[in-house]
C-alpha cells in the first residue's frame, strides 16, 4: 500500500466527512459570534463617541489587541483542539483506525475541516474590521489590511495546528493549549529581553509591521518592540507549522489510544 | 486448519491493572465464542486483534499477520466494537459508505455495499435516517452492518448482543451463522454465556487475563473430571429412588432436596448414569416426573473452572 | 413470595430539609481529594505562581535589606552614606511591599485564572454530564449547600494560588523588616491585602462555577471563561484607547480589581481614574449575575433528579 497515494486520498476523504459536521458544530457557531466582536468593535469605536477620522487607528488597535491576539488564538484552539481529541471523547476514533488507511490521515483530515472553518471566521472578521474602518477617514494601509489579515489567518494555522497536536498527545489537552496561548504568551511578552521571541505573537506582529515597524507606531503606547524582518519571519512560522505537523502525524500513528468504557 | 488468530504469551496491562496476563490460544476457522466475565479481558484481547492497541509483551498474529499498524490486514477485518458510538451527524447509510470509501471503494460501490449490508442487518427502512434518532437496538446493528459491509475474511463483534431484544438477538445470530456459511469466520465476545451458546459451541474461556478452557463445551466438560456431573430428579418417593441409585459405581453423592420429591444426584459417569437410569428408576417404582441434568451448560463449566 | 417492584432508587426528597452546614464541608472536601490525585497538573499549574511568590519574596527580603544598609555589607563593601543613599535608591527602585504584592497578583493572574479554571470548570458541568444530580438531590441536600461545597472547592485551588503567595510575601515582609515593624506598624495593611486575594478569590470562583453550571462539557466551560476573561480584558483596552475613554476599561475585571486595591491601599493608578463605585458596581453585578445563574441552574439540577 503506498503512503504517497493512499495519505492525500485518505485526508481527503476524511476531510470530507467532517467538514460539514464541524461548520455547524456548537463550536463553530460559538466562533461566529466571537468573530463577530471585532468589527462590532470598529463600528462602535468609529460610529458611537469615537472620532470617525482614526480608522488606520482603529484597525491597528482592535486587528492587533483582540483579533490577533485574542480571537485568533482562542478560535484557534476551540477548533483545532478536537482534530482528535474529539474523536476519542466520543470513541468513534475505533472507526477510521481499523480501515486500511495510514492513521495520520485521521489527523490531518479533521484538522484541515477545522482549519477551513476556522479561516473563514478569521477572514470575516479581519475583513469586516477592515471594511469599516476603510470608509472613515485615515483608513489603514492596503498592505497593512493585507499584511494583518494575512498574519491572523497564519495564526489560525499555527494555533489550531499546535492545539491540534497538543490534543493528540494530551488527554486535557485544551487547558494546555489555552495556558501557551494566554498565559504563558502573554508571561513572555511582558519579560524584558528576548523572552518574546519564544512567543508566536511575536513573529505573527513581524509580518505587517512594516519598514521599521512603521505600522506599530500608533501602539507602540502598549509594547515598544523590535521586530523582525517580516519574510524571515514568516520563514520560521512554516518550519514550526511544518515541525507540528510532523510531530502530529508521526504521534498518531504510533500512539495507542486507550478509550473510556 | 491454520489458525485465524495465534496469541502467544500474550500479555497487556493499563498502568497496574492487568488487562491480559499471559494468553496463550489459538482460534481456527468459524465461530468462536470468547467469553468471560466483565473485566476478564475480552475487549482488550479483541482490541490488540484489530490494532487498536500494541501487546506489551508476547506475540499476537491475525491471519497470518501483526495487526498492529497493518493497513493491509485492515481489508479482510471487521471490527464491531462494543461502546455505543456513531458519527451523529450521519445517516446509517452515509456512515457505512464514507467508511466504505476509506477501504478504498468509489463512492458508487460503496454506496451498494453499504445498502447490501444495511439490507442484511435489517435496516432497509431506517438506512436514509440520522442515526442519532436510532433505538438502541438500531444503533448495534449499524456497528455490524460496518463491520461486515466489505467482505471481510474475519469478523470480530464485542458484546454485539447487548442491548438487543429477543427477536434482533435471533436475527443477528442468524447473520452470523450466514456468514459463516459464506466462508468468513467470526469472533464474537459476550458475558451473557447462554446467549454465544445459542450460536456456537466452540468457546475460549478466558478469565482475569487468562486462558480458562478452550473446545467445545462438552469436550471441555469431560475434561474436567474433578467435578461430577450433577442431575436434578425429581419423583413421588425421592428416598426409594435414591436408595435404588446409591448402589451405582459412578454415583458419588445423592441429596435430598429442601423441595417435597426432589433430589440431586452427582455422578463421575455422566453417559453411564444416562444408560442406566432408566432401568433403575423403573425397578425403584418411585414415580419419576423430572430429570434435568444441564451441568453441561456453558455456565455450569464456567462455575466449575472458577469455582 | 409476593411479586413487587422497587423503582424508588432515584426518588425525589419529600421530608424537611434541615439545613447542616457542614454537608458542604463535606461536598468541598470530596472534590479536593478528587484534584489531589493527579499530581501533574497541580505541578504545571502552580509551578508559575510559586516561581513568582519566591522572586517576590526575594524582592522583599532585599528592599528591607537595602533600607536597613546591610546590602552594601553583603556586596562586601563598608558601609557608608554612599552605599545607605545606594541602599535607599535601591529600595525606592523596588518599590511599596503592597505594590509588589500587586503586581505578582497581576503577573500571575493569568495562570491563576487557569488553575482556578482547570480545577473549577469541571465541577457542576461532569455532574450534569453524568446526572450525577440524581445522586446528590437524592439525598437531604439543598441546592444551596451542593453550591457552597462546589464554591469551596474551586476557592481551596484559588486559594493556594493568590491567598497563600500573599501571605508568604507578608511573612517574609514582616521578618525581614527590622523589629517585626511590618507586622507591627502595618498590620492593617496585611489585614487588606489579604481581604483583596479573598476577594479576588472568591468573584473568580463563583464566575468560574457559574460558566461551567451553563454546559455539561468541562472543556466547554474552561473556553467559554477564557474567553470571558480575555476578550472584556483586550477589548475594554483597545475600545479605550481608541475611544478616549476610560469607562471602557470598566468591562475588564482586572481592571476593577485594580481600582478595589488602590482604594483599600490608599492610592491611585494611572488609566484607572473612575470612582470605586463604579467598580463595585460592576464587579456586583457581575456576582449577582453569577449567583442568579447558579441559582436557576442547581434549580433546574435539582428539578430534573
Amino acid at each position: 500500500m503506498n503512503l504517497i497515494t493512499e495519505l492525500p486520498r485518505a485526508t481527503w476523504l476524511i476531510f470530507r466527512m467532517h467538514l460539514a459536521a464541524t461548520a455547524v458544530s456548537r463550536r463553530a457557531l460559538a466562533g461566529i459570534l466571537f468573530a463577530a466582536i471585532p468589527p462590532l468593535f470598529a463600528f462602535l469605536a468609529l460610529n458611537i463617541g469615537g472620532d470617525g477620522d482614526m480608522g488606520e487607528r482603529v484597525f491597528m488597535y482592535l486587528g492587533v489587541l483582540v483579533l490577533l491576539q485574542v480571537v485568533a488564538p482562542a478560535l484557534g484552539v476551540f477548533l483545532g483542539i478536537g482534530a482528535i481529541a474529539d474523536e476519542t471523547e466520543a470513541r468513534t476514533i475505533t472507526y477510521p483506525f481499523t480501515r486500511p488507511i495510514p492513521r495520520a490521515s485521521v489527523f490531518l483530515g479533521r484538522w484541515l475541516a477545522s482549519l477551513l472553518v476556522l479561516s473563514v471566521l478569521l477572514l470575516a472578521s479581519g475583513a469586516g474590521v477592515a471594511a469599516i474602518t476603510m470608509r472613515a477617514s485615515s483608513p489603514p494601509s492596503p498592505e497593512a489590511v493585507q499584511g494583518l489579515v494575512g498574519a491572523t489567518l497564519l495564526a489560525g494555522v499555527l494555533y489550531s495546528l499546535g492545539a491540534a497536536v497538543i490534543g493528540v498527545i494530551f488527554k486535557r489537552g485544551q487547558v494546555i493549549a489555552l495556558g501557551y496561548a494566554f498565559a504563558f504568551e502573554v508571561m513572555l511578552a511582558n519579560i524584558p529581553g528576548s523572552a518574546q521571541k519564544l512567543s508566536l505573537q511575536f513573529y505573527l506582529r513581524s509580518l505587517f509591521v512594516g519598514d521599521d515597524g512603521a505600522n506599530w507606531r500608533s501602539l507602540e503606547i502598549f509594547e515598544p518592540s523590535k521586530f523582525l524582518d517580516a519574510s524571515a519571519s514568516s520563514e520560521r512560522l512554516m518550519v514550526t507549522a511544518a515541525i507540528l505537523l510532523a510531530i502530529g502525524c508521526i504521534t498518531v500513528t504510533r500512539k495507542q489510544f486507550v478509550l473510556s468504557s | 486448519m491454520s489458525a485465524i488468530v495465534l496469541a502467544e504469551n500474550l500479555g497487556r496491562w493499563y498502568g497496574e491493572v492487568v488487562g491480559l496476563g499471559d494468553l496463550s490460544v489459538e482460534f481456527e476457522p468459524g465461530i468462536t465464542g470468547l467469553v468471560g466475565p466483565n473485566g476478564a479481558g475480552k475487549s482488550t484481547f479483541m482490541k490488540l486483534m484489530v490494532g487498536e492497541l500494541r501487546p506489551a509483551r508476547g506475540r499476537l498474529t491475525v491471519l497470518g499477520e501483526t495487526p498492529f499498524g497493518n493497513r493491509a490486514l485492515h481489508r479482510h477485518l471487521g471490527f464491531c466494537p462494543q461502546q455505543d458510538a456513531l458519527y451523529e451527524h450521519q445517516t446509517g447509510r452515509q456512515f457505512v459508505r464514507d467508511l466504505l470509501r476509506l477501504g478504498g471503494w468509489s463512492r458508487r460501490e460503496a454506496d451498494g455495499l453499504a445498502v447490501r449490508a444495511l439490507e442484511r442487518v435489517g435496516l432497509e427502512d431506517a438506512m436514509d435516517r440520522k442515526v442519532n434518532g436510532y433505538s438502541k437496538g438500531m444503533r448495534q446493528r449499524t456497528r455490524l452492518a460496518q463491520a461486515i459491509a466489505h467482505g471481510p475474511k474475519l469478523v470480530i463483534a464485542d458484546e454485539p448482543l447487548t442491548g438487543l431484544d429477543p427477536i434482533a438477538r435471533r436475527q443477528t445470530n442468524e447473520l452470523f451463522r450466514g456468514l459463516a456459511e459464506d466462508g468468513c469466520s467470526v469472533i464474537i465476545s459476550s458475558h451473557v454465556l447462554h446467549e454465544v451458546e445459542n450460536l456456537t459451541e466452540t468457546m475460549v474461556l478466558i478469565h482475569r487475563g487468562r486462558l480458562l478452557a478452550q473446545g467445545s463445551v462438552r469436550e471441555v466438560r469431560r475434561l474436567i473430571s474433578r467435578h461430577p456431573s450433577r442431575v436434578d430428579l425429581v419423583a413421588r418417593d425421592p428416598r426409594r429412588l435414591a436408595t435404588a441409585l446409591l448402589p451405582l459405581d459412578h454415583i458419588r453423592t445423592i441429596k435430598l432436596g429442601a423441595d417435597p420429591g426432589t433430589l440431586t444426584v452427582e455422578t463421575d459417569d455422566i453417559a453411564a448414569f444416562h444408560s442406566a437410569f432408566a432401568g433403575v428408576a423403573a425397578a425403584a417404582g418411585a414415580g419419576v416426573s423430572g430429570f434435568k441434568s444441564d451441568d453441561a451448560s456453558l455456565e455450569a463449566v464456567f462455575d466449575y473452572l472458577v469455582g | 413470595m409476593k411479586a413487587t417492584t422497587h423503582t424508588e432508587v432515584y426518588r425525589r426528597f419529600d421530608g424537611e430539609l434541615r439545613e447542616r452546614p457542614l454537608r458542604s464541608v463535606t461536598l468541598a472536601w470530596s472534590g479536593i481529594r478528587v484534584g489531589f490525585k493527579k499530581k501533574l497538573p497541580m505541578l504545571l499549574l502552580f509551578l508559575i505562581p510559586g516561581i513568582f511568590t519566591i522572586v517576590t519574596s526575594f524582592m522583599v527580603q532585599l528592599k528591607f535589606e537595602a533600607e536597613a544598609g546591610t546590602i552594601s555589607g553583603m556586596a562586601g563593601m563598608e558601609p557608608s552614606a554612599q552605599t545607605m543613599a545606594m541602599g535607599a535608591l535601591l529600595s525606592s527602585q523596588i518599590g511599596q511591599v503592597e505594590s509588589l504584592i500587586f503586581d505578582l497578583i497581576t503577573n500571575m493572574q493569568f495562570f491563576v485564572v487557569l488553575s482556578m479554571g482547570w480545577y473549577g470548570s469541571g465541577l457542576i458541568a461532569e455532574d450534569r454530564k453524568l446526572r450525577a444530580n440524581l445522586l446528590y438531590f437524592a439525598r437531604p441536600l439543598s441546592r444551596y449547600t451542593y453550591t457552597a461545597g462546589k464554591l469551596m472547592t474551586v476557592m481551596f485551588w484559588g486559594a493556594w494560588a493568590v491567598v497563600a503567595p500573599v501571605t508568604i510575601v507578608c511573612s517574609v515582609a514582616s521578618l525581614a523588616s527590622p523589629e517585626w515593624s511590618f507586622l507591627t506598624e502595618r498590620w492593617d495593611t496585611i489585614l487588606k491585602l489579604e481581604l483583596y486575594a479573598v476577594l479576588w478569590v472568591f468573584f473568580h470562583g463563583i464566575l468560574v462555577l457559574a460558566i461551567s453550571s451553563l454546559t455539561d462539557r468541562r472543556n466547554r466551560a474552561l473556553g467559554g471563561l477564557f474567553i470571558f476573561y480575555f476578550l472584556t480584558l483586550a477589548g475594554s483596552n483597545a475600545m479605550a484607547e481608541l475611544m478616549s475613554g476610560q469607562g471602557w476599561r470598566l468591562l475588564s475585571i482586572p481592571n476593577n480589581f485594580k481600582r478595589v486595591f488602590d482604594s483599600l491601599l490608599g492610592q491611585t493608578s494611572p488609566g484607572i481614574g473612575w470612582n470605586l463605585e463604579s467598580s463595585l458596581w460592576v464587579l456586583g453585578l457581575l456576582t449577582l449575575a453569577s449567583a442568579a445563574t447558579l441559582a436557576r441552574q442547581t434549580r433546574k439540577l435539582e428539578v430534573g433528579s
